[in-house]
Formats: C-alpha cells, structure tokens, sequence
C-alpha cells in the first residue's frame, strides 16, 4: 500500500518536475530582452538550465522528506500522536508539491508578460492567489498537526500571550500592510498585483499575516513539545524533525514575504532579490533532509 | 523503592523506564520485545521473564543508539526491576 502511494507521488511531482523543464526551456524568452543584452536564445536556454537542475534537486529533496515522514506517520497511525503527525504530512506534502506548480505558473506567466500582455493581468492574479491558497492550506495543517502534538503532551503547552508577542505581531502586520500599500505602480497601472489596495488587503495581505502568525504558532508548539517530552533517544531524532519543519516554516514565510514585496523590493537591485530567493529556496533542502532523518529514526524506533 | 512504585505491574515498570529513552514509544518497544520475543502477554510479564526480555531489548536498543552508556544504563535499570520484585 505504501509503495503504491509513494509511487503515485512519485508520478505526479515527476510529470510536474518534466512540466516546468519543458516550459523553462522550452518558451521562447522576450525578443526585446535577447536584444538588449545582445544574447542568443540557447545561451539563455543554457542559462536556465543552470537554474532548473539545483531546483530539481531541491524539490525532490523536499519529495524525499515528505515521502519519509509520511512513512513514518503511517506507522504511528494508531497512536495518540497519529492524526496529529499525518496534518504534519499533509501540510508538508502540499509545501513540497506547491514548489514545481508555483514555479510553472511562474514561467508561464513571464512568458505572457511579454508574448500576450492582455493576459497578464489574469495570470497575476491567478499566480498571487494560488500561493496564498497554498500556503493556507499547507500552514493550517501544519497547525493543527502541531497544536494536535502538543495536546498530547503530559505538561501543558499553551501559546504565548505576553504583551510583547501581541505587539510584535501588530507591528509586523503594520509594516506589511505600509509596504504592500505604498508600492511603486508601473506604467500599465498596478504591476504587482492588478487589484485595488482595499482588495489587496483584505484577500492577500490579511490571510498571509494569518497564515505567518499560524505558522510561527507552529513553530513554537513543535519547539516546546519537543523540549517537554521525555525520552533521550525519541527526543533527538524528534528533534531533526522539528528542526526541519521550523526551518521549512521561517523559509516559506520568508519567501512568501519577499515574492509579496518583490515589486518594492526590485527597485533596490533585480539581481540580488533573485539571488536571495533562490537561496532560500535551497535551503528547503535542508529543512525536508533534517525530516527525513527525524523520521527515518523515528519509525526505526517503531519497527526494532 | 515506594509503595506506589510496587503497586504498578512488572510491565508497567518496565514500560516506565523505557520511557526516560523512547518517551511515547516507550509502550510500544516494549509490547513488541515481549509478544514477539518471548511469546506471552505483556501483562503477563515476571521477574523470571527479565534477563530473556532485557537480551532482546538490549540488540534492539544497540540500533537505536551507539552510546554504550545509554544502553548499559538502560539495561541495568530493567534488571534491577528483578531485584525490586523479590
């Protein structure tokens, strides 16, 4: 049963791997930009593959964690720890398998800023909200998964409600919303997002601080269950997978804040910006690797 | 030893001390040593069973870690689980 899953994962995240090569160095680049900087389309076609392979390599490493961790919760099924552990897969599974689709969208909608600009517009607005849904998705299990963990702990684990974590979030809501608010506009209107501030707020800006705030919850729920527990040996190799999600969950908010932020961001310097995502993202490997060693040695403990 | 400690069954001691290395598998490790190794049921557990059990435990808990102290620490406060019984 589980190689038959883990095959159907496999399947899918390959088509959508081949997917994004196929459009990456297949569709042709804008002319005007080859023109610019007097370069040739299969020196850009070269260029990109300098891009997809780390990428790939990235994202199957996330495949590989998740498939490790799903593993591991499957065989714990039954446990009190059960149903909170699979909310942990699937808040995974849909982190890892929203990293080649966003990065399809991505392509196809940099091929229509410049070949169909009529539908940029559309696939703007379609890209910007199939991330946060995405990201909803993928933090509210992780949420539930880590708050459904830390119940089942003998000490109890409450979030912190200090006067400074209540500020702290306020002030981070604030000065998202005065960034996203007060963006650079393009010649052709509202380039970032193609939508009314008031629209803007409340449909992205909102549920991404709901989703940050979720996942920070997260993040401190899987820390203090993993300091409460008890047991050396289940408490190091836990620790690999909380380590992972923690790192995986600060990398999502991090590139969910910056890619928001990316038309205000962009006026500083293009190259950096890339530069920093794309190093980011690479660090998801570590994050999905550090959980799939977690959870290899935790279903070791259930299987010796 | 307490009184509350010598009310608990054999199994439930064991199952205690497994818990300061495996926390919530503790329980599990320990069932599956004793269905699979030693054919009865974890209840059934007695202090003839031990040095059996603690044999077992000790091979699967060399796979589990490579820290000689853990496992020597781990296999001592089974046994002394025998004594405790008497």
């Amino acid at each position: 049963m589980e190689n038959k899953r883990n095959k159907v994962y496999l399947g899918l995240y390959a088509a959508l791997i081949a997917l994004y090569a196929a459009l990456s160095l297949g569709l042709p680049s804008d002319p005007k930009t080859l023109q610019k900087y007097n370069i040739a389309q299969s020196r850009v076609h070269l260029v990109s593959l300098a891009i997809v392979i780390p990428l790939v390599m990235v994202w199957s490493a996330a495949l590989y964690g998740f498939i490790k961790f799903k593993s591991y919760s499957s065989t714990v099924s039954e446990t009190p720890e059960g149903a909170p552990l699979r909310h942990l897969s699937t808040g995974l599974m849909i982190l890892a398998f929203s990293l080649p689709i966003l990065a399809c969208v991505s392509s196809l909608s940099t091929y229509a800023s410049w070949h169909r600009p009529d539908l940029l517009p559309t696939l703007t607005i379609c890209k910007n909200y199939l991330n946060i849904l995405f990201a909803l998705a993928a933090f509210l299990q992780i949420f539930k998964g880590a708050e459904g963990l830390a119940q089942t702990s003998k000490r109890k684990i409450s979030l912190p409600t200090s006067n400074w974590a209540i500020v702290s979030v306020l002030l981070l809501a604030s000065l998202y919303i005065w960034l996203i608010t007060t963006r650079a506009y393009g010649s052709s209107g509202d380039i970032a997002y193609f939508l009314p501030n008031w629209l803007v707020i409340s449909t992205l800006a909102i549920p991404y601080l709901f989703v940050w705030c979720k996942g920070m919850a997260s993040a401190y729920y899987l820390n203090m269950y993993r300091s409460k527990i008890r047991g050396k040996i289940y408490k190091k190799a836990l620790g690999y997978v909380s380590q992972g999600i923690v790192t995986i969950i600060v990398l999502s908010i991090s590139i969910q804040f910056i890619t928001t932020l990316s038309v205000r961001l962009t006026r500083l310097r293009f190259t950096p910006l890339l530069v920093v995502v794309y190093v980011l993202v690479a660090f998801y490997a570590v994050g999905y690797g550090l959980v799939a060693q977690g959870a290899k040695k935790l279903k070791l403990i259930e299987e010796v | 030893m307490s009184a509350s400690t010598t009310s608990l069954s054999l199994y439930d001691q064991a199952v205690n001390v497994s818990e300061e290395y495996l926390g919530p598998a503790a329980e599990r490790f320990i069932r599956r040593q004793i269905s699979t190794h030693l054919g009865i049921k974890p209840e059934k557990l007695n202090p003839k069973d031990l040095p059996q059990l603690v044999k077992w435990v000790s091979l699967a808990f060399a796979l589990l870690t490579n820290n000689a102290d853990e496992l020597d620490e781990f296999t001592h406060s089974l046994l002394g689980l025998k004594n405790n019984r008497k």
